[in-house]
């Protein structure tokens, strides 16, 4: 092995011990400016010695190890330090604790509140928010400080300022390294969550556009509310958020040869034939563009779900702001608005397993916790895609199953449906679910290819219409578009024409 | 980045024999630390190949092949597919698996839809195809 090879090892670790190193020393000496130092004192002292002796077997206890013995020879020999650390009033208590810590206990047992304690203390709301996402993605994420400046295209100066400026306004302001309880417990979670989505709505943002450099964002962000939802289990906040960015962080792969794109290429513009999963991850950078802060999108969603808000209130309150955009265009099918239903609760995968049933039990603790399901008018504003809310749809989950809540909601739907609105058909709930609902019409998107799939051709009166066997080719009926006349046309062909100088093609 | 580790099968694992309960628990520890870092995505085991099955494809025909197979040394009794900034990050990880006697996991990266290339949105994708087709069609003429 050379010795960058050992060293890109040695990094691969500390980005995997790091965290936990440093939120057991900040549990110590009180103070994570001072437990990051000690922190990356061992590093160095990794970097230099494990070229040599290779990589220990639990290299987290070996970091542990060294950072308490230079902890204690830094209190000894430096004085400032150690007034400093006189200030803060503890230093023959460090030192004691220094001596007793026992390590294994402290990898293990605490380590979990440790870090838990850091996550709260990093994402503290006397910070700014440009301050907190930096000092969790150094802290917690592990990044180095050139790593969150590429992410977020600023200067790495900026960066390494601001993670001073945040060490030491958490010094001054006296910052207690503990998690939150009671009245003010809320509303540090949340200030928690705003942190984590930021980031991945970062990464997701910048993908949605040309280029590809920041899904690694969307992935550090997806690994802070994993380990969060393992140590607050029973926050339904936290396990709704990580659904959300696993929906959202699903979609981003699924892009290139995207399942269910329409068969009707009618329209070159894609956004207005979109459905609420795409929409809900364009749906926060729509209404941050629209000028809403990332804060006051957060804050009314919460306030849906604490109840301080009725569901007409929201509803009103997006209209607003969505008309205030003039430029907001409603979608259109084939004559009829589709309507979209938010299915970040359905389609779940069915996973087997010990595995599996952890992950259904953490999954419907989220579907418990989310509490509403959004039926959209899907519409657009320009290029981007801008869902308009029409209907908040609320059960009561904790007597629901899964299936009745389904059901439920394709009623509710199905029953204030217009006569020229139409359901769209996802993955989420498939045709016989929809037939049972009695939902009066509904759309189906078929793939380009429509073997072997169960299909019902658009637009369908619910129940009317013959649905086609498992395994056979559907074939597109006849149908009218912008005065053309597109006859039921076989499989592969193509018809083209021309339209306001654009070549269009209608696949059959 | 992901990656998939690939746990070889062997003749015990093959007979259906299943693990003994001191490594089960070790394994569910390891699995549990790894879930609570956030980066395992899955983690199944498999059965023997007596319950599986070959299919092969050659000049338009299948042919499907009842288990069980031989050769044990190449077959797969188990996978991880686990989050992971960078291939070192990756062994860092299942270096800490409870495994002894021999046993030699593969570790594979799992393709993203980076590395298909940055430019292929999907609008762009069709918008590609479409001109293609019409200088195929001028070409013609």
């Amino acid at each position: 092995m050379t010795t960058t090879d050992t060293h890109r090892a040695i990094e691969a670790v500390w980005r995997i011990e790091s965290a936990k190193l440093i939120a057991s020393l900040a549990r110590i000496v009180r103070d994570i400016g001072l437990a990051e130092d000690l922190a990356q004192d061992a590093l160095v002292i990794a970097l230099e010695q494990w070229p040599e002796t290779g990589i220990p077997n639990n290299p987290g206890a070996w970091l542990m190890a060294t950072a308490k013995h230079r902890a204690i020879d830094r209190i000894r020999r430096n004085a400032t330090l150690e007034r400093k650390v006189e200030v803060l009033g503890r230093a023959l208590e460090i030192q004691q604790a220094m001596a007793e810590v026992d390590l294994e206990a402290a990898l293990d047992d605490d380590v979990g509140d440790d870090l838990l304690r850091l996550i709260f203390t990093a994402c503290h709301p006397v910070l700014s928010i440009e301050a907190r996402v930096a000092l969790t993605l150094r802290l917690l994420g592990g990044l180095t400080t050139e790593e969150i400046a590429h992410a977020f295209l600023v200067p790495e100066a900026t960066v390494a300022q601001r993670i001073v400026r945040a060490k030491r306004t958490l010094a001054e302001a006296r910052v207690p390294f503990d998690t939150p309880r009671g009245a003010e417990r809320a509303a540090r979670l949340s200030s928690v969550l705003e942190v984590i989505y930021l980031i991945f709505n970062e990464g997701y943002a910048a993908t949605s556009g040309d280029h590809w450099t920041r899904p690694a964002l969307c992935e550090d962000a997806l690994r802070l509310g994993r380990i969060l939802a393992e140590l607050m289990p029973n926050e339904p906040e936290v396990h709704g958020l990580v659904a959300l960015m696993e929906l959202q962080a699903s979609r981003l792969r699924a892009r290139v040869g995207s399942a269910g794109e329409p068969i009707l290429l009618l329209d070159q513009n894609r956004a207005r034939w979109d459905q609420l999963p795409n929409s809900r991850g364009a749906l926060f950078p729509a209404l941050l563009s629209l000028g809403l802060s990332a804060v006051q999108i957060r804050r009314s969603s919460q306030a849906v779900r604490a109840g301080a808000w009725s569901s007409d209130k929201l509803v009103t309150r997006w209209r607003a702001w969505v008309a205030a955009h003039s430029s907001w265009q409603p979608g259109s099918y084939a004559g009829y608005q589709p309507l979209a239903l938010d299915i970040t609760t359905f389609g779940r995968p069915r996973l087997h397993g010990w595995l599996g049933k952890f992950f259904s039990r953490l999954a419907e603790r989220a579907v418990k916790g989310i509490g509403f399901t959004l039926v959209v008018q899907v519409g657009h504003c320009g290029v981007q895609r801008l869902p308009l809310l029409k209907q908040l749809i609320c059960a009561h989950r904790d007597t629901l199953s899964e299936s009745q809540f389904k059901a439920t909601v394709l009623k509710t739907a199905g029953q204030s449906l217009a006569a020229h609105e139409v359901v769209v058909h996802d993955a989420g709930a498939s045709i016989a679910d929809m037939q049972t609902a009695k939902v009066p019409r509904y759309v189906v998107r078929l793939d380009r290819n429509c073997t072997a799939r169960r299909n019902q051709l658009p637009p369908n009166p619910g129940g009317q219409g013959r649905p086609a066997e498992y395994g056979t080719r559907v074939r597109p009926l006849a149908r009218t578009y912008k005065d053309h006349h597109l006859p039921a046309t076989p499989p592969d062909v193509t018809v083209q024409f021309t339209y306001a100088g654009r070549l269009i093609d209608a696949q059959g | 980045m992901r990656f998939m580790v690939l746990v070889p099968a062997s003749k015990e694992s093959e007979a259906g024999v299943l693990p003994d309960a001191k490594l089960f628990a070790e394994m569910g520890k390891f699995n549990e630390a790894l879930v609570k870092a956030g980066v395992l995505l899955a983690a199944e085991g498999l059965h023997p190949t007596s319950k599986g099955a070959r299919i092969k494809f050659l000049d338009g025909k299948t042919t499907v092949t009842d288990g069980p197979f031989t050769e044990s040394k190449e077959l797969i009794a188990g996978f991880w597919l686990i989050q992971a900034k960078s291939m070192e990050e990756a062994i860092a990880w299942m270096k800490r698996a409870p495994f002894g006697g021999g046993v030699e996991l593969e570790i594979r990266q799992v393709f993203e839809t980076e590395d298909f290339g940055p430019e292929l949105t999907p609008e762009l994708r069709e918008q590609e195809e479409r001109l293609r087709a019409q200088v195929a069609a001028q070409r013609q003429k």
